[in-house]
């Protein structure tokens, strides 16, 4: 396994459903237009049509 | 980690990369700094679609690999013997007939046959049998050459896809709760 390959891995692991959506927002470079920094990542995904994925995020919490 | 109950760490390792990708696209998709069209929605939709069902894949692979499976049996004709030439495309043969076990190597199963197996063998329900069918119906969108229309995809869709991959997921984390006991 490579360092990028790594790397990946390990930031696939900062994607929880408890990360807040700041820390997504400066990772990718995005504005998601929230008011609430502290906004769960979960919280954000199932207030806006991804509710299944949310789901699937907290079932493995 | 999200795919605690695979053992195969490769596995779950590339399940874990293609569900982080699946967040990625969602939440890109939520960019309030950019005015996507219809269409480049639909392809975000689609590439979470090929994602969502490349993860079906691999926990079915996975899955499969657990169960017990019925053997499967061809007759095979051995020894053959052309008894009469009736014409070019037809001769009445005599040989021995013989009942063989097929050998399944599940590492070449692609999604359609593990679905047919694991429904066949009773393993997973008529309605998520359904649902996985219908999602690979959805992922084979990817296919441009086979398309006799611009297909758009829909919120619909992709909530359904998500939805199936949920439903696969407590169905197996159940599973390998019971196997691993």
């Amino acid at each position: 396994m490579n360092n990028s390959q790594k790397k990946s891995i390990f930031k696939a692991s900062l994607r929880t459903y408890n990360t807040k959506i700041s820390v997504v927002e400066k990772e990718l470079n995005i504005n998601l237009g929230q008011k609430n920094p502290n906004m769960k990542l979960g919280d954000f995904l199932a207030q806006n049509g991804y509710k299944p994925l949310a789901d699937i995020l907290k079932l493995a919490k | 980690m999200t795919f605690d109950f695979i053992k195969n760490n490769i596995l779950k390792q590339n399940l874990e990369i293609s569900l982080d990708h699946i967040i990625i696209l969602a939440t890109i998709a939520k960019d309030k700094n950019y005015n996507f069209s219809e269409i480049s929605k639909s392809s975000l939709r689609q590439s979470i679609i090929i994602h969502s069902a490349s993860i079906i894949e691999g926990l079915l692979f996975d899955y499969i690999d657990l169960i017990y499976l019925d053997p499967e049996y061809k007759w095979k004709l051995k020894s053959k013997k052309v008894l009469y030439k009736i014409s070019d495309t037809l001769e009445i043969v005599g040989g021995e007939y013989h009942r063989e076990q097929i050998k399944v190597d599940t590492k070449t199963l692609n999604i359609i046959q593990l679905i047919q197996i694991l429904t066949k063998n009773n393993y997973i329900s008529k309605n998520l049998s359904h649902n996985l069918d219908k999602v690979r119906i959805l992922r084979n969108g990817q296919h441009l050459g086979a398309r006799d229309m611009i297909q758009n995809f829909s919120e619909k869709d992709l909530t359904f896809t998500i939805q199936t991959l949920k439903e696969l997921y407590i169905f197996l984390q159940k599973e390998y709760s019971k196997i691993n006991q």
